[in-house]
């Protein structure tokens, strides 16, 4: 127990530990958006026709779109003009090609920010791709993961070596038509993570990527492109960090898991983006369109997420059951605190027959923090004998904190088994005395408490990021107690 | 010219005729909500509170409102029913009773009882005459129209309906009937009945909300008239301190006419409003309920059920205000989705800032029976205070198999089996009305259309329901 609680104190005592900047020259763009942007990143990345047009089609689709405005979370309008679309760390030629070309800055903040890129990540048993600003750094292990076949590479390395897969895939679960931020991520995204999975190949490692937002003032747009065949499995895991500056900055991703017959793809994420500080001065909009496609029959998708950083998460990592006898999960712990604003939630699109899912979603609020679980269940005409369970509980604490609910339910097949349950409350006074009572002073005692109530889904994560996960909670929780 | 341009274009043929057309607060009020709703438009599903609900069908129709008629249709027909004692008691509970037909107060048939001490209840239009000052303080302060673009239309529109004042500590023992009979005329009309009930401190009263398709009374008679009226009724409630109402809504209009109603109600400290509301009729029938808990320890409880088939379509949309803290809601919505029909179901909970101590609980389930019958569910929960209860769930499925089994493994058949499986469902809701008289008020209709839309034998069912042991068969 003290050991514990020095621990503790030590990660309260740290507030944000990845506020760091790290001094490095980048090759950026100036800010601004338009197409000559588009060319230019485009250009830089040396990619086919197809992207190009893509880029274009996308970036003409989004100059008719309007910010979406039906979300539980408020900002300033974001100026899509200062923002800078392409920020890269300084090369000497095309890029890294090996771990000892590239700039010890960067392989320090790594370290800083505990990524094992280097050897120790072969203790470790994990694959990373690291993304730095906007552009991928450093793929570790890929000969080993080439051995079984399985490609796992940035995304502008399958745009140069797999320019089939990706013309296939790319944009076929999230169309850059799809919304807002998917459509800004089409039109400009300028790295991100590529995995593909052959047949009949379990995915020897866990795969892992890690995104860092460095300079001033860029948004971040990368994409993930995850396929896996027939009778396939992968677990993947996505970390983020950011550091600490007053301004805002904008993260919109979008990842997209295929997933054929008797494929299963597990997708974790720990989400630690900067959120701000005390007064919410700062902090990463985090707007974020995941989905996967349950292609074939007795395919399995399972979302995992942690969400504690960000001054805005906006993200609702989906399923789409389209195979016989497919399954989604969705496990989210989401925790906002100070001014953290969240709206989170998942959609389970329930198309062929016998599809499962379930979503079991955890919202912890604390100081003015306003989290949102906001979800859809759809059960469509030829769906027969599909099954949902949802269960939504909030956490409150603290009493200018909120927590609203937002499910929807479509059904429109008789033999669909829908529940969905959701309850809100604050941390009950006679848990609290129980501990109390037994020598616990109180911030363990809700620092217990809390992992109690996320236990459920922290056991979803790989071991190293639930003690991760279980730490950010109580950096993230400090001095809300009382 | 689209609907709500001809909903316009209709006040401004109907205000010469609308009642108090004397009072400049009331043509003001009239013509404030004309804008609100011009400004507004009609909703369409791009709205997010009309997502579900198409008003394309009301598009289709040729509408006029209805206009007064000397003999209106039906009115023999109902006076003969009344004068059916073995039916009156079965069929219209109460001593008090307003009776109007497409939307008019029809005098000769309701029954006031103008002795009951500290109680004020009068048609709408009488209303106006004998207590303006009351109606032009109250009215339209418990209803908003902001973002309600129908109850807009019912406040340009308004021409009659009732209005109750229960004074401090009254205590009305009998439900006060107030019924609406739609019938068939050459032209669809539209009825906007208004109904304003303010309770005084301590006051507690029964008020029963019947909206009823006339050729059900008399299905022997033969006279099946298409009916395809449209209802727009507004009812606001303002509940004073310890004051009580039972409030009973009885929805079984013709299947080819719409229902679209609005119910606020304002409850003040440490009052109790519940609500029983059963939907059974209309091809579209929407209903907004929307509370506001404004005092201390104030309590409410609603209690639904829609049983809809065909290609029915019924709505509840409920939104709880937790203003004040300590307040408690309860809300339980139950329904059977047969045939092509559609149920939607939105229960919006709001606890606002500094409201600690209130408590919300919320539960929608749905059976879903017909194969292209479709539920849209979705209960919302807004909390900005840390001392909450809340909860909520909802659910979609169907009759429990191993149940049906059992009952056939018992000799009794399958749609019987199933009938009573659906009416076990049912009943969660309709035994928690605590009124035996009213209990049989509503289940004889429930059980008529249970049979209507489940089949099976429904007079063995009554057999073995403790409180039907009467002589009358519900059809």
């Amino acid at each position: 127990m003290a050991k514990q609680s020095q621990e503790l104190e030590r990660l309260v005592s740290g507030e944000y530990p990845h506020g760091f900047v790290t001094e490095l020259e980048t090759d950026s763009l100036p800010p601004g958006l338009n197409e000559g942007v588009i060319r230019q990143i485009s250009a830089k990345k040396n990619e086919p026709e197809f992207m190009l047009q893509w880029r274009l089609q996308a970036y003409r689709h989004w100059l008719t779109l309007d910010v979406p405005k039906w979300s539980k979370v408020y900002y300033p309008p974001i100026n899509y003009d200062d923002i800078i679309y392409y920020s890269a760390p300084r090369s000497n030629d095309s890029g890294p090609k090996s771990l000892d070309d590239i700039a010890p800055e960067i392989l320090q903040t790594y370290e800083k920010l505990g990524i094992p890129l280097h050897e120790r990540a072969q203790l470790a048993g994990v694959a990373v791709d690291a993304v730095f600003d906007s552009v991928s750094v450093a793929t570790t292990f890929k000969e080993q993961l080439a051995k079984v076949g399985v490609i796992f590479c940035s995304f502008s390395e399958a745009v140069q070596n797999h320019p089939e897969l990706v013309k296939q895939y790319l944009g076929s679960v999230v169309p850059y038509t799809d919304n807002y931020y998917a459509a800004l991520n089409a039109a400009v995204f300028s790295d991100g993570s590529f995995c593909y999975v052959p047949k009949d190949t379990r995915c020897p490692m866990e795969l892992s990527t890690y995104f860092r937002i460095n300079s001033l003032n860029t948004g971040q747009f990368e994409r993930t492109l995850i396929i896996v065949e027939d009778n396939s499995y992968v677990s993947y895991l996505e970390g983020c960090t950011a550091p600490m500056r007053d301004e805002h900055q904008l993260h919109a991703a979008v990842v997209e898991l295929i997933a054929h017959h008797h494929a299963e793809i597990k997708y974790a994420t720990v989400q630690n983006w900067y959120p701000g500080d005390k007064e919410g001065k700062g902090g990463i909009y985090n707007f974020v369109t995941k989905r996967g496609l349950c292609r074939g029959n007795h395919a399995k998708i399972s979302w995992t997420q942690v969400e504690t950083g960000s001054a805005i998460t906006w993200k609702y990592p989906s399923v789409i059951l389209q195979g016989d006898n497919s399954s989604g999960e969705f496990y989210s712990v989401a925790l906002t605190n100070n001014y953290q604003q969240a709206d989170t939630g998942t959609k389970m699109t329930h198309i062929g027959r016998n599809t499962t899912s379930t979503i079991i979603s955890k919202g912890i609020s604390a100081g003015h923090g306003s989290n949102a679980y906001r979800g859809l269940v759809y059960v469509g005409p030829n769906a027969s004998n599909a099954r949902n369970y949802s269960q939504c509980d909030s956490l409150l604490l603290g009493e200018y904190c909120s927590a609203h609910t937002f499910p929807y339910l479509e059904v429109k097949h008789p033999s669909a088994k829908i529940e969905h349950e959701a309850t809100t409350s604050k941390i009950s006074d006679e848990q609290l005395f129980y501990c109390l009572q037994r020598g616990i002073t109180a911030e363990d005692a809700v620092s217990m408490i809390i992992n109690g109530f996320c236990k459920q889904i922290f056991r979803k994560l790989p071991m190293e990021f639930a003690v991760e996960a279980q730490a950010l909670m109580e950096v993230s929780l400090e001095g809300c107690t009382g | 010219m689209n609907l709500c341009e001809r909903f316009i274009q209709d006040y401004h043929q109907s205000k010469m005729f609308l009642p108090g057309l004397s009072l400049p607060w009331l043509t003001a009020e009239r013509e404030n909500a004309l804008e609100s709703l011009c400004t507004q438009g009609l909703p369409d599903i791009r709205d997010e509170n009309w997502k579900y609900t198409k008003i394309k069908q009301l598009e289709q129709k040729d509408y006029c409102s209805a206009k007064r008629l000397d003999t209106p249709p039906g009115v023999e027909l109902l006076a003969d029913l009344l004068s059916n004692k073995a039916l009156d008691k079965r069929l219209f509970p109460g001593e008090h009773r307003l009776v109007f037909i497409n939307g008019h107060y029809i005098e000769d048939l309701s029954s006031v009882n103008l002795n009951q001490e500290g109680m004020v209840l009068h048609s709408f239009a009488q209303a106006l005459q004998d207590h303006e000052e009351l109606l032009s303080s109250t009215l339209g302060s418990i209803a908003g129209y902001e973002e309600q673009p129908f109850a807009a239309l019912n406040t340009s529109m308004m021409s009659d309906g009732v209005f109750l004042l229960a004074q401090q500590n009254t205590r009305v023992n009998t439900p006060i009937h107030c019924l609406f009979i739609s019938t068939a005329t050459e032209q669809a009309v539209v009825s906007y009945p208004r109904l304003l009930l303010v309770l005084e401190d301590n006051a507690v009263i029964t008020l029963v909300e019947h909206y009823l398709d006339i050729t059900r009374l008399a299905r022997n008679t033969g006279q099946t008239l298409a009916n395809g009226n449209l209802t727009n009724s507004v009812t606001e409630i303002r509940l004073g301190p310890h004051a009580r109402m039972n409030h009973y809504k009885l929805q079984y209009d013709s299947f080819d006419s719409s229902h679209i109603s609005a119910m606020y109600v304002e409850q003040q400290r440490a009052s109790a409003f519940t609500s029983h509301s059963y939907s059974l009729g209309a091809a579209l029938a929407r209903h907004d309920i929307q509370i506001r808990l404004d005092g201390r320890q104030a309590e409410c409880i609603l209690n639904g059920a829609y049983l809809v088939g065909g290609r029915q379509h019924v709505d509840y949309h409920t939104q709880i205000d937790h203003v004040a803290p300590g307040c408690s809601s309860q809300q339980i919505y139950k329904g059977v989705i047969q045939g092509r029909a559609r149920a939607v179901f939105n229960g919006k909970v709001i606890i606002h800032p500094q409201t600690q101590q209130s408590a919300a609980k919320q539960l929608n389930k749905n059976l879903l029976l017909g194969k292209k019958a479709e539920v849209d569910s979705k209960p919302e929960l807004q909390i900005y205070a840390d001392d909450v209860k809340c909860s909520h769930g909802a659910t979609v499925g169907q009759l429990d198999e191993l149940a049906l089994f059992y009952l056939q493994s018992r000799g009794i058949c399958k749609k019987d089996a199933e009938s009573w499986l659906v009416f076990g469902f049912v009943s969660e809701v309709l035994n928690r009305i605590d009124n035996p008289d009213m209990r049989e008020f509503v289940l004889l209709p429930v059980l008529a259309h249970l049979n209507q839309l489940v089949g099976g034998d429904v007079k063995r069912l009554q057999e073995i329901m403790p409180a039907q042991k009467g002589t009358i068969s519900c059809q």
